[in-house]
């Protein structure tokens, strides 16, 4: 992939990130218990539901779950 | 196409769409590396899982040693790579699975994508997210209702990029 290709899947990785954060209903996340209130808030802003997962220990399924309520949205780019 | 190997991200959100089954039209059977399969807890998942493995449309791949290897070096190539996003440990392990089979790997993450359009030693393999599947599966309007179906069911997100590129406007 040249350069300027991959710097293009950057910025698209990017404003994938800002997205999650424009979307996420804040309100729902605070409101959420620990561990998973870390693990919302690790996927706004890696948009890795398994990085997320395994950090936190929730698992992956049910962080999907959250993430819906939570309205993150995964970005595909 | 006859075989497919899918990320666990990717299959738990492609059962939560409603034409979930249409994926059997690309691919007969859909293979789900067993380090995978215990991140499938939820019982809505599972069950969807288990009545697929009944029916001989998923198959739980085996953890070998040769592609562990594979994995590992993709691993180390992807992960020191400036530039490159991350790629996890079972992402990985699908991904050398597919290309040491000459099989397509089914993610919605970019890494596997990005790391296979950038490196020299997994040219050829073949990536697929969710949109890729959608433009495979349908046409013109029916494309893009589907896309408007997957969103909704899934809170998956295609970018305005991806959703250009594949001639779809919403």
């Amino acid at each position: 992939m040249m350069t300027e290709q991959l710097d293009e899947y950057l910025q698209r990785l990017e404003e994938a990130a800002k997205l999650r954060r424009r979307s996420a209903d804040w309100a729902y996340i605070e409101s959420r218990p620990e561990p998973l209130r870390t693990a919302l808030k690790l996927l706004v802003e890696t948009g890795d539901l398994w990085y997320s997962s395994k950090l936190s220990g929730v698992p992956l399924d049910e962080l999907n779950e959250e993430r819906k309520r939570a309205r993150i949205p995964l970005v595909v780019v | 196409m006859s075989l497919a190997v899918a990320d666990t991200c990717f299959l738990i959100n492609w059962l939560s769409f409603r034409r979930w089954e249409d994926i059997f039209k690309l691919f007969y059977r859909i293979l789900l590396p067993s380090i995978m399969a215990p991140e499938l807890r939820s019982q809505r998942i599972r069950s969807r899982v288990e009545e697929l493995v009944y029916r001989g449309r998923l198959v739980i791949l085996p953890r070998a040693d040769y592609v562990d290897r594979e994995a590992l070096r993709i691993f180390n190539l992807v992960n020191s790579t400036p530039g490159l996003p991350r790629i996890d440990e079972p992402e990985t392990y699908g991904l050398a699975y597919a290309a040491l089979h000459g099989l397509p790997f089914l993610t919605d993450n970019a890494s596997p994508k990005v790391a296979v359009r950038s490196l020299s030693s997994l040219k050829g393999v073949v990536v697929y997210d969710s949109l890729d599947l959608l433009v495979l599966l349908y046409r013109e309007s029916e494309l893009r209702t589907a896309v408007e179906e997957f969103m909704s069911d899934t809170s998956i997100v295609f970018s305005r990029e991806r959703l250009r590129e594949a001639g779809v406007g919403l």
